[in-house]
């Protein structure tokens, strides 16, 4: 069975093509976002989803979020003990949803169509693909996530459409693509986008903006990772709150003692200007790149959690003279769009018609030397053999000489990135071919990059002198190695201790009334003791319909809770 | 009906001016098409739907030629006048005219932004502050280089603030006209422009664009400029590394013997080398005369040691050039100042030895660093630095002798790396054959083989591998004695050559036949790929 996954920086979805449709898939919580965090506990017990995030609050140093990020680096963390890559954070959350699947429809799947960011490098999407397979799922297809949304917003009516922007600000990667369709086809025209802009970078806008505020003696006393993991929390609510209201209160309890400072909405604009301003730039690439105008623009399609800031809609009204469409769900869009491609790649009734040209998010090149006005050699030149947004898939070539009398040989680096210094971009690999010795430029050797619809690069070298080829399919030195390692990781995954499902609600209750417990104080801290007490009672006895009943009423009192502003 | 013509043939429809019909012809021609199978096909179908878009377009506007620019006249909209490419790297000539032709004046039927004929209020407020602008940067509608003065750059900076709040609440479109037609007016008008382009790049952020393959053109010149202010300002503060070099360059009158021992010839040199590449307008600030005793300091070095005579054995012709130089070093230092005092001497030895360590070994590599290594080179090298006297290049010939010569005694790392260095240099010297015989003799001073960048950094990569290896403090051996040479490494040799296989034996017997050097090159290649799998005495002898 093939689904469709959005692995995203703060909540990740799956879905199906099912009935002539794309359907989410709920969770245990019956919720149709998981959040991507992951805790563990010494003794190997974890937690994926709603569960890690509220414990967060309590076990920050053994919780993760946002390891999205990560993807593409080589940094790991160490949580209670256990060391894990993003891979291995992502492949857990993966997991996670395909047992949510499992569940939903009886077929465990097998197989997924994973999103990633227009503007991921190959190094995070290789780690994409990775994940996958430590999850036990094949990666038949990585889509891009604006063209997901695309898809999602363009079959809605399945009707024609002039060039539209799709603007996705997630919770860590921003991404613009711009998007027509016509006839059942449809066609990425530009994509461009920021991968390091995105909620989180709101959340700690505004941590800034409230530290000044706080008694910094109380603060101080919190141990600093515990801190971190408690600012951002309550950055994040208080930056909900704001969507809403002209000011919010942002609260903190640091061991004990109540800590909170008015923000207001105005404040925060102002904060969070900079960020704002940055993204512009990914628009105006991608409207260059497309010769559209921005009054060409049929409509901006808002997706991604962080556009419901109002200061994003602001800044959007004003950069495009009118008001975005919302039609879209902004948290679901994606993993629609992932379901869509899925039920294309399988078959899927009612989807003969419809065919996908994606664009390659940056340029491909090699390194080439130059001399320059005063014969210093400079060999870190980036020469672009394929330019962004170029339609996929694509061949081209490029022909070069040697430099030197009688080189031996030449070798190309492989390179993606757009600056002009090689040293800047993102190596992707080597090739190295022998050259019969000549005066400088008199040998030639042709470059060919090829890149396909799955995103998979292969170079061929030649040289016509001597009719030598030479031929490299860009694979990361990590895939060598990997299927090992991906065995490895996987065997290593199950041995850390999953919940059984039917405990998920209990588990998750547990989670977040021990959230609750840290972040009040006083008279509200001690009703919620009890209440948890009076649950951790009923869940020793066992007995199903005392479970449920503590839980009703656990519930009760933590939803009246969060429902009224804290103290 | 007569036969289709591309792009009409590749759709498979009939010419028409119908944009529906031409998408639903692409849309159906590539549902037929595997796009991975038929790259070149799909390629082709796409500039089929593009270009019969735009006959189709053309159809209806009923245009006949049209400038293929599609680009958007950013200029225009300001009344700058259009875009020409020509801003080469660092200054051009700019081109006045096209400005001076136009009026001052917006001209509103060009101008994209205010399609409309009536002007928002915010948006004739910028004008005005544009054409104010545009007065100051062209006092009297003529370009200027003098400096702005103190009226005319506030009255210039409260434009500019205009201009700036202006695109933050315009649209794209606008915003995106203004911030490039303040790049296009800042490039032309530079210097004049040197105080706004600061406030004008916190604004949009232009230095972001630097590097990138698409900065554009006006950018480029205005962020090295950008760069170049800045550079100018952290160099001038005490902690900067190359301080001490700026402020020895700026100080007039030719450098003295003091000014040699307190800054490193090594920073001088980036520091000349970084501004002339990069920030030419900086050079101004220097001063000519000393920038020229800096630098006539290495040229009569280098004349120096041409004057060494050729002998076939390499440490006869060290002990001859230092005789030479026990005379001319007393010479060249004789700038005119007092000798320096003893205490002094410990310090210029140091200094000295510091930049030949770091010339043999590299950046950051100084003296102590030798030392600890291998104290018996570190000894020999000082010793060599106060009879030949520093210079890069007789530090260079010295440092390639004692590798080939005492490098032959060395223990197995130390042989490998001396091999690499020898077919480095055997591969520079690859097109003459003096050059060539002179490496193989060992001879560096007569034929000084230069070496490009990439070459150099890796010569001092290997030198310091020889040097961790105590390859270099071995006394030297005598050359010659006989050695056999395994079938396999001539028979490889002879493939990678390229040779006949009659004229590799030839020279490998004869020292002086014309392809020893390639034959000598190629075989180093086969050995230094297997080296464990090399007779010992076939890597010392060669």
């Amino acid at each position: 069975m093939l689904v469709g996954i959005d692995l995203g920086t703060t909540n990740s979805a799956v879905a199906l093509w099912q009935d002539g449709a794309p359907q989410l898939v709920p969770n245990a919580l019956g919720k149709e976002l998981t959040p991507s965090a992951v805790s563990l506990a010494k003794g190997g017990q974890s937690w994926v989803g709603a569960a890690a995030l509220d414990r967060m609050a309590t076990h920050p140093e053994d919780t993760v979020t946002s390891f999205k990020r990560m993807m593409g680096t080589a940094s790991t963390v160490t949580l209670a003990g256990t060391t894990l890559t993003p891979e291995d954070l992502s492949a857990m959350v993966l997991r996670s949803l395909a047992d949510d699947v499992e569940a939903a429809t009886g077929e465990r799947p097998t197989a997924a169509v994973i999103t990633v960011p227009a503007y991921f490098n190959e190094r995070q999407r290789r780690a994409t693909r990775r994940a996958g397979e430590i999850a036990g799922l094949e990666v038949r297809r990585l889509i891009n996530e604006p063209t997901a949304a695309a898809l999602a917003f363009g079959l809605a009516d399945k009707g024609d459409r002039e060039p539209f922007l799709v603007f996705d600000l997630g919770g860590g990667t921003f991404d613009v693509s711009i998007v027509e369709m016509f006839d059942g086809i449809v066609e990425v025209r530009a994509s461009a986008g920021d991968n390091r802009l995105g909620g989180d970078d709101f959340d700690e806008v505004l941590v800034k903006l409230v530290e000044p505020m706080l008694d910094a003696a109380a603060i101080g006393t919190v141990p600093a990772d515990r801190r971190r993991a408690l600012m951002t929390l309550a950055a994040e609510r208080t930056r909900r709150a704001l969507t809403t209201a002209e000011d919010a209160e942002f609260s903190v309890v640091a061991d004990g003692t109540p800590l909170t400072a008015r923000i207001t909405a105005e404040a925060f604009e102002e904060a969070a200007a900079a960020l704002v301003k940055r993204l512009r730039d990914p628009v105006i690439r991608a409207l260059r790149d497309s010769h559209i105008d921005v009054k060409g623009l049929s409509d901006i399609v808002l997706v991604g959690g962080a556009t419901r800031m109002p200061v994003v809609r602001k800044a959007l009204t004003r950069m495009f003279g009118r008001f975005p469409n919302t039609i879209v769900h902004p948290d679901h869009a994606v993993a629609l769009g992932a379901a869509i491609q899925a039920g294309l790649l399988s078959g899927g009734e009612g989807l003969e018609e419809i065919r996908i040209n994606d664009v390659a998010p940056f340029t491909l090149g090699v390194n080439t030397a130059t001399r320059d006005q005063h014969g210093r050699f400079h060999d870190d030149i980036f020469a672009p053999i394929i330019e962004r947004n170029t339609p996929v898939p694509v061949s081209r070539m490029e022909r070069f000489s040697t430099l030197g009398d009688n080189q031996r040989q030449v070798t190309f680096a492989i390179y993606q990135g757009e600056a002009r210094d090689v040293k800047k971009n993102v190596k992707l690999g080597e090739l190295t071919v022998p050259v019969p010795p000549k005066p400088a430029g008199e040998v030639s050797v042709d470059v060919r990059f090829t890149y396909d619809t799955s995103g998979l690069l292969e170079v061929d070298v030649a040289v016509p002198a001597t009719g030598l080829t030479r031929n490299l399919v860009i694979v990361d030195e990590d895939d060598k190695r990997s299927q090992k390692d991906i065995a490895e990781s996987r065997k290593r995954l199950e041995k850390l201790k999953v919940h059984p499902r039917d405990e998920a609600e209990n588990v998750a209750l547990l989670a977040r009334a021990e959230r609750a417990y840290e972040g009040f104080t006083g008279q509200v801290r001690d009703i919620i003791g009890q209440g948890l007490t009076e649950f951790q009672g009923a869940l020793d006895k066992q007995d199903p319909r005392l479970i449920a009943d503590a839980r009703d009423g656990l519930t009760r009192l933590l939803d009246e809770i969060d429902a009224h502003a804290p103290l | 009906m007569m036969a289709r013509a591309f792009p009409w043939s590749r759709l498979g429809i009939d010419p028409t001016d119908d944009a529906g019909a031409i998408r639903k012809a692409y849309a159906d021609a590539l549902r037929a098409t595997d796009l991975d199978e038929d790259i070149a096909g799909y390629a082709e179908l796409r500039r089929a739907r593009d270009h019969a878009l735009w006959l189709a377009a053309e159809g209806a506007r009923g245009l006949a030629e049209e400038d293929e620019d599609w680009e958007e006249d950013d200029g225009a909209a300001y009344g700058l006048g259009s875009l020409d490419d020509d801003f080469g790297d660092g200054a051009g000539q700019w081109d006045i005219a096209a400005t001076l032709d136009r009026p001052l004046a917006p001209d509103t039927e060009t101008d994209i932004a205010f399609a409309q004929p009536e002007l928002t209020e915010g948006q004739r407020r910028a004008q005005e502050a544009w054409d104010r602008l545009l007065q100051i940067m062209y006092p009297g509608g003529e370009s200027s280089d003098e400096a702005v003065t103190h009226d005319e750059l506030d009255a210039g900076m409260e434009a500019l603030g205009i201009l700036i709040a202006r695109a933050e609440e315009a649209d794209l479109a606008e915003h995106d006209a203004l911030d490039g037609a303040l790049a296009e007016l800042f490039a032309r008008t530079w210097p004049r422009s040197a105080p706004f382009v600061e406030p004008a790049n916190a604004a949009f952020h232009w230095l972001d664009e630097s590097g990138s393959l698409d900065e554009r053109p006006a950018l480029r010149f205005l962020n090295q400029r950008l760069k170049g202010m800045r550079f100018h300002e952290k160099v001038q503060e005490a902690d900067h590394p190359l301080h001490k070099a700026w402020a020895e360059l700026t100080r007039p009158g030719r450098a003295g013997m003091f000014d040699r021992m307190r800054v490193k010839r090594l920073d001088v040199h980036k520091l000349l080398t970084g501004i002339r590449e990069r920030y030419p307008e900086l050079e101004s600030f220097l001063d000519p005369q000393r920038v020229a005793s800096w630098e006539g300091e290495s040229a009569s070095a280098s004349e120096g040691k041409m004057r060494g005579g050729g002998f076939s054995s390499g440490i006869w012709v060290l002990i001859v050039v230092i005789a030479v130089f026990r005379v001319l070093v007393p010479i060249m230092t004789d700038e005119g100042e007092d000798k320096p005092e003893p205490a002094s001497v410990a310090a210029v030895e140091k200094a000295q030895a510091d930049t030949a360590a770091a010339d043999l070994f590299g950046a950051g590599v100084d003296m102590a660093e030798v030392k600890s290594a291998d104290a018996i080179f570190a000894g020999d090298l000082r010793k060599a630095v106060k009879t030949i006297g520093f210079s890069p290049d007789m530090v260079l010939a010295y440092g390639r002798q004692k590798a080939l010569q005492a490098g032959a005694a060395a223990d197995f790392e130390g042989l490998v790396a001396r091999g690499e260095l020898k077919r480095l240099w055997l591969a520079a010297a690859l097109g003459s054959p003096e050059q060539c015989r002179a490496v193989l003799r060992g001879d560096f001073l007569a034929q000084p083989l230069k070496l490009d960048d990439a070459g150099r950094r890796r010569e001092q990569e290997l030198f310091k591998r020889m040097l961790d290896a105590r390859a270099l403090g071995a006394a030297a051996t005598q050359e010659g004695g006989s050695f056999s040479v395994p079938g396999w490494v001539v028979e490889q040799t002879t493939r990678r050559s390229g040779l006949a296989p009659d004229t590799v034996s030839a020279a490998l017997r004869d020292p002086d036949h014309a392809a020893r050097c390639a034959m000598e090159l190629a075989m180093l290649e086969v050995m230094l790929k297997e080296p464990g799998k090399v007779p010992v005495e076939l890597l010392r002898a060669l």
